[in-house]
């Protein structure tokens, strides 16, 4: 049957890109920034990750080309919101659909529809590095003067900007800062476990990295609990498929899982009262 | 009418400034100008404001005092003229710069972060401690030090979202003084206080003047001009008609600065509002409402066991201080909030199983606190407004569902001008309307249907006097009619000129109602505040 510490050690595994990638999300909509373009993040750092490390042969090199993409497509969605206006869910899907697209292609033009690399990343390292990631961020938002504003930015920016605070630098960084941590959970997702890329190798992640976030009140240490829960999701429906309950249940059914626990987790979730104030608002 | 008393073009006040360091920047206006596209917001205003002072700008809505007071905190350039502290002209091109310079500013609508505590919001942008730790506790001492020194109580560790208005104005004020604000500018701020939370405050701005700070009001109130400041500034349609000591005016002759001329009626009620009562006695009751319980958006009883009735043919006045349930008590009577209630009758109808829509059928108009939202479509034209609600009834409604424009021109024209609506031409924009011609076409709107029963929540807020003279008139015009009308306001000024009877509500109860001859200021105030027992 199941064996709970393959069980573990596969949801950790899973948790991984998720807990990175939900909390960048916190990063950018603690700022008020809604990032449903965390998908886009996920898997522009991906690729270049697993790119970067096959052809340097540094899987480190492939960490830092991950995260600075995923850096770049977080900037390109504060300009988006933040200069242009451009309301942030139509911008998030929008990345979401291009940066799928332009992966797609150079995938199938430059690498022949699949890139593979021996040049892994440990897995307990991405790990560790996430859960170090998860309570510096929490120490940042409680206990900081920088989490003070970041949150105040978030709540209320016309009360922050008249307190001295520069929102729209605020607002940029921490949306960079949200892609990079995303760009760092796609590739714990594609150079740690697996060393290859495929076509839109995400799958939803970056949604379900979100709604952790939603799940998690926006907190950090709740979204990554409800990250993990997600992920456990994940495990328990790989661990049942090669028990062979396959034969059983019809193993569609059960890669659905993970996306039914978001949906009931949230559909439990009453009203949107810890939600930041001024979360979306294209005032500013 | 008099005259703007002749400035001295550039006096000394940098000498005076000079001679007390802890004093007040000096700080003048001189020639400010605002245009606002084509239109001239602010022409050549001149202020000036001396430290250890009270000033208070009055004008009707549209003379440009909030537009000056923005460009005092620099939350606007000006077109043209100076902003002159100590002598020195300074160009600010955001707040920060102001109030780098000792100016800070407490609006009208609280600029807060509500799950914060008070210490938060006041050190946020100045924080204590390092960059890597913020140090909570010497923000809360801090903040209690100041709070204790300038006479403002509060309690540090308190969240914003659990305080009330009074308080939440106190850590504005806090805000200000943290960033040692010498210049300190109120926009209106009793509109929303009790009498006694009023004067709380008044003191708090005595001392702040005693201690060398200058204090710059925005009001309507002339009463509070006289009791409170030591120089008054009137601006009427942007420019500065008048500025002299309140000691060699008296309110009648501010009110006639403010609208020009002769003093007319309206002005002169505006400035000493008077009770008119009913010229009948009030008939049998047209709402009656038993054990109304209503509860908030989080699950907080916002009214508790609330009974009462309006008869016909007198307004109730619903007086208390902000948050005190008063709208959640209307927008429950008009069906937009869910409630329970033994009874809720509008006459011999039933009102609990009713929609708003068959509650507004059954014979209630309503005039609801905030127009933008809840009245008027913005975009949408003033002959759409003018029918917003009606628009199913076969008068404006052709078959198929049509709407008839000719219809809703038709009726617009009759009710602009019945209503005297200025600058309601068919097809223009509700939003192009200024304040006081909205309320009146809202007003309009809600009595052409002759309700059984109107209600009224806050009816003249941010109303010039002469609108709020129409206003009261209409609606005491309703009562005389016959019908029920029901009035809150957070101006109890207001509550007691218009009621026949004033019904207090007290953190979602109504702890009295009382007959107009028994309801005089000081007992609703105290009542208000619980300060008092019923």
């Amino acid at each position: 049957m199941i064996d709970l510490s393959d069980l573990v050690s596969a949801a950790f595994r899973f948790w991984t890109p998720l807990g990175f990638a939900a909390m960048g999300g916190v990063v950018s909509e603690r700022a008020g920034v809604v990032n449903i373009g965390l998908e886009a993040m996920m898997l522009g750092g991906a690729f270049a990750g697993v790119a970067v490390a096959s052809t340097s042969g540094n899987a480190y090199l492939g960490l830092a080309a991950g995260t600075a993409t995923g850096a770049l497509i977080g900037f390109l969605h504060a300009v988006l919101t933040q200069a242009l206006r451009v309301p942030h869910i139509l911008s998030g899907v929008g990345l979401n659909l291009g940066i799928l697209g332009l992966t797609t292609y150079l995938l199938r033009v430059y690498f022949g529809g699949a890139l593979d690399t021996e040049n892994k990343l440990p897995g307990l390292f991405v790990t560790l590095l996430g859960i170090v990631t998860v309570l510096t961020l929490f120490f940042i938002l409680a206990r900081t003067p920088l989490g003070l504003r970041l949150r105040a930015v978030g709540e209320n920016p016309a009360a922050a900007r008249s307190a001295g605070v520069n929102v729209t630098r605020l607002r940029y960084s921490a949306v960079t800062l949200s892609g990079a941590l995303a760009g760092i959970g796609g590739v714990a997702l594609a150079l740690a476990a697996l060393g290859s890329f495929r076509e839109n190798m995400t799958g939803g992640r970056g949604y379900i990295a979100l709604a952790a976030v939603i799940f998690g009140r926006w907190h950090p240490l709740g979204a990554a609990a409800a990250a993990f829960f997600f992920a456990l999701g994940d495990a328990l429906q790989q661990s049942l498929q090669t028990a062979g309950l396959a034969e059983r249940i019809p193993p569609d059914f059960l890669t659905l899982l993970p996306y039914l626990l978001t949906l009931i987790a949230l559909a439990g979730l009453s009203g949107k009262a810890s939600a930041p104030a001024a979360l979306g608002n294209q005032e500013a | 009418m008099p005259h703007p008393p002749a400035e001295p073009p550039v006096t000394a006040a940098p000498a005076a400034a000079t001679a007390d360091a802890v004093r007040a920047p000096a700080v003048s206006l001189r020639g400010i100008t605002v245009d606002f596209g084509s239109v001239r917001a602010l022409d050549n205003v001149d202020l000036e404001l001396k430290p250890g002072s009270r000033h208070a700008v009055v004008g009707e809505n549209g003379a440009g005092k909030s537009t000056l007071m923005k460009v005092l905190f620099g939350l606007l350039r000006p077109d043209a003229g100076a902003v002159l502290v100590d002598g020195i002209e300074q160009r600010f091109s955001s707040p920060q710069q102001a109030i780098e310079m000792g100016i800070g500013m407490v609006h009208q609508h609280f600029e807060l972060i509500a799950p914060f505590t008070v210490a938060e919001n006041v050190v946020l942008g100045a924080e204590p401690g390092s960059a890597l730790l913020l140090d909570r506790r010497g923000a809360e001492a801090a903040v209690a030090a100041l709070a204790k020194e300038s006479g403002l109580p509060i309690d540090p560790a308190a969240r914003v979202e659990t305080l009330s208005v009074a308080a939440q104005q106190r850590v504005e004020i806090l805000k200000a003084l943290y960033r040692r604000a010498r210049v300190v500018i109120l926009d209106e701020p009793t509109a929303v206080l009790a009498p006694s939370e009023a004067r709380d405050l008044w003191a708090a701005t005595e001392r702040m003047a005693r201690a060398g700070s200058t204090v710059v009001f925005i009001t309507h109130k002339l009463d509070e001009v006289m009791a409170h400041a030591e120089t008054v500034t009137v601006l009427r349609r942007g420019k500065r008609v008048l500025t002299t000591a309140v000691t060699d005016t008296d309110p009648a002759r501010l009110a006639a600065a403010m609208v020009g001329g002769e003093a007319p009626a309206a002005a002169a009620a505006a400035a000493a509002p008077s009770p008119q009562p009913a010229a009948a006695p009030a008939g049998e009751a047209v709402l009656r409402v038993r054990g109304l319980t209503v509860r908030g958006r989080r699950g907080e009883v916002a009214v508790e066991n609330a009974s009462f009735e309006v008869r016909a043919g007198e307004i109730l006045g619903l007086a208390g201080v902000d948050g005190s349930g008063q709208v959640d008590l209307i927008e429950a009577v008009v069906g937009l909030r869910r409630a329970s209630a033994e009874i809720l009758s509008l006459g011999e109808v039933d009102l609990r199983s009713l929609s708003v829509a068959g509650r507004r059928a059954a014979g209630i108009g309503y005039v609801p606190e905030d127009r933008h939202h809840r009245a008027l479509v913005l975009p949408f034209t003033v002959d759409e407004n003018a029918v917003l609600g009606r628009h199913r009834e076969p008068e404006f409604a052709g078959a198929g569902g049509w709407l008839r424009a000719g219809a809703l021109r038709g009726f617009l024209t009759e009710k602009a001008q019945a209503f005297d609506v200025r600058g309601a031409a068919p097809g223009v924009p509700a939003r192009a309307l200024s304040g006081g011609n909205q309320q009146k076409l809202v007003m309009a709107r809600e009595l052409s249907r002759k309700p059984r029963l109107l209600l009224a929540s806050q009816p003249t807020r941010g109303l010039d006097f002469a609108a709020s003279a129409f206003v009261h008139d209409a609606l005491r015009a309703e009562r005389d009619r016959g019908a029920a009308v029901l009035v809150q306001s957070l101006d109890l000024a207001e509550v007691l000129a218009l009621s026949d009877r004033v019904a207090v509500m007290l953190a979602g109860r109504l702890v009295a109602v009382l007959d107009a001859a028994e309801a005089t200021e000081a007992r609703v105030g105290a009542l208000m505040t619980g300060a008092a027992a019923a």
